[in-house]
C-alpha cells in the first residue's frame, strides 16, 4: 500500500506539469515491464523496444488513470496488452532466446563444464514456455515471476477468474508434464 | 504470494518461480530510462503543437483566400477586358505597344496581368509562401520547435 501511495505521488507530480518526475516511475518498473516483454516476445531488441513504448503509453494515459485499481496493476495490463498485439502485428519469430540458450549450452561444454540439472530444467522450460501461445506466458509470468493473484491477473489480461484458474492450470499440468516427465502419471 | 488451493503443488510452484528467476535476468540498456525520457520530451511537444489540418490542406486554402485577397483588392472584374479574358493580341495591338511605352508597362504590368486569370493564382501563390516563411521564422525563433509542428504531412 505504501509503495503505491509513492506511486500516486510521482504521478500526481507528473500531472501537475513535473514531467521529469516520471522518469521516478520508469526507473521503478522498467525491470519489470521488460521481464514481462521479453517473457512474451522473446526477443531482446523487441522486447526493449515495447518497454519504451510502454511507457511512452503509460505517460500519454495517465491523466485517464482511475484510482480504481493499483497503479502497477494498470501498468501491467498497458503492457501486456502492447506485447500481445505487438506480437500478432509483427509476427515476432520467438527463436533468439531460444538460440542463446544454445549458444550458452555450446560454450558451456566447450568450457568443459558440463551441463547442470538447474540448466537441463532450465532449458526444458524455455521450451515449454515457446510452445505456449502468448496469452499464456504473460499468465505465467504474471503468477509466477511476479507472484500476482488471480484477481489482479484478470485485471491485467482481462480474462474471468474461472477461466485464468483453468489456465493456470492447464499451464501448470502442462509444464509440469515437460519438466518431470516421470513423475507426470502422478499429477491429476 | 500467491496461496490459491487450485494450486496445491508448493513444490513444483517453487521450482517453476527459481527456474524463472534465472531466466528473466535480462536488464534493460544502461541509457533506458534517459530514451524513454527524451521520447516523452518529443511526445509531449507533439501534443502541444498538434497540426490541426494537412500541409496540402493549408496551402490550398491560403491560396483561394490569396485569390479573393486579390480579387476584393484590384476588383480586376471592373476592367473592359472582364476577368478571365486576355486582352488580344493582334499585330496593331503589339504596333501600338511598340510605339507607346507607357502602354507597354500599363498592358504587361499591371492591365494584361490583373485583368487575367494569371494575376490571381500568383497572388494567391505568394500568400500561401508568405505565411509559410512566418511559420518557418516562427521555427527559428524557437516558437516552433519542430518542422512537424508546421503541418502533418
Amino acid at each position: 500500500m505504501e509503495k503505491d501511495l509513492e506511486d500516486i505521488h510521482w504521478v500526481d507530480e507528473v500531472l501537475k506539469g513535473k514531467t521529469e518526475n516520471f522518469a521516478q516511475v520508469v526507473d521503478k518498473y522498467k525491470d519489470k515491464i521488460f521481464s514481462l516483454a521479453m517473457g512474451i516476445l522473446k526477443q531482446k531488441e523487441e522486447a526493449e523496444e515495447a518497454t519504451q513504448d510502454v511507457f511512452v503509453k503509460i505517460f500519454k494515459a495517465l491523466p485517464k488513470f482511475q484510482h480504481k485499481a493499483k497503479f502497477s496493476t494498470w501498468i501491467y495490463r498497458i503492457a501486456y496488452n502492447e506485447c500481445i498485439s505487438r506480437l500478432r502485428k509483427h509476427k515476432v519469430q520467438t527463436i533468439s532466446v531460444e538460440d542463446n540458450f544454445t549458444n550458452n549450452l555450446i560454450a558451456a561444454e566447450e568450457k568443459e563444464e558440463g551441463w547442470q540439472e538447474t540448466e537441463i530444467r532450465s532449458h526444458l522450460l524455455h521450451k515449454a514456455l515457446d510452445g505456449l501461445p502468448e496469452i499464456e506466458r504473460g499468465l505465467v509470468h504474471f503468477f509466477y515471476f511476479e507472484n500476482l493473484s488471480v484477481e489482479e491477473i484478470t485485471r491485467i489480461s482481462g480474462l474471468s477468474v474461472s477461466n485464468v484458474k483453468i489456465k493456470l492450470f492447464r499451464i501448470r499440468k502442462k509444464l509440469f508434464t515437460q519438466l518431470h516427465p516421470l513423475k507426470s502419471t502422478v499429477l491429476t | 504470494m500467491n496461496t490459491d488451493p487450485i494450486f496445491s503443488d508448493q513444490e513444483f510452484d517453487e521450482e517453476l518461480r527459481e527456474l524463472l528467476k534465472t531466466q528473466n535476468q535480462e536488464k534493460v540498456s544502461a541509457r533506458f530510462t534517459a530514451n524513454v525520457m527524451d521520447q516523452i520530451k518529443d511526445e509531449e511537444l507533439s501534443i502541444k503543437y498538434t497540426p490541426v489540418i494537412s500541409a496540402r490542406t493549408m496551402l490550398v486554402i491560403v491560396f483561394f483566400i490569396g485569390i479573393l485577397a486579390v480579387w476584393a483588392i484590384l476588383q480586376p472584374g471592373s476592367s473592359s477586358d472582364g476577368v478571365w479574358s486576355l486582352p488580344a493580341f493582334s499585330a496593331s495591338h503589339y504596333y501600338d505597344l511598340l510605339i507607346n511605352w507607357q502602354q507597354i508597362f500599363f498592358t504587361f504590368s499591371f492591365k494584361w496581368l490583373s485583368s487575367s486569370a494569371v494575376f490571381l493564382p500568383l497572388g494567391g501563390l505568394l500568400l500561401a509562401l508568405g505565411v509559410h516563411y512566418i511559420f518557418l521564422a516562427m521555427l527559428k525563433n524557437r516558437t516552433i520547435k519542430k518542422v512537424e509542428h508546421l503541418y502533418c504531412f
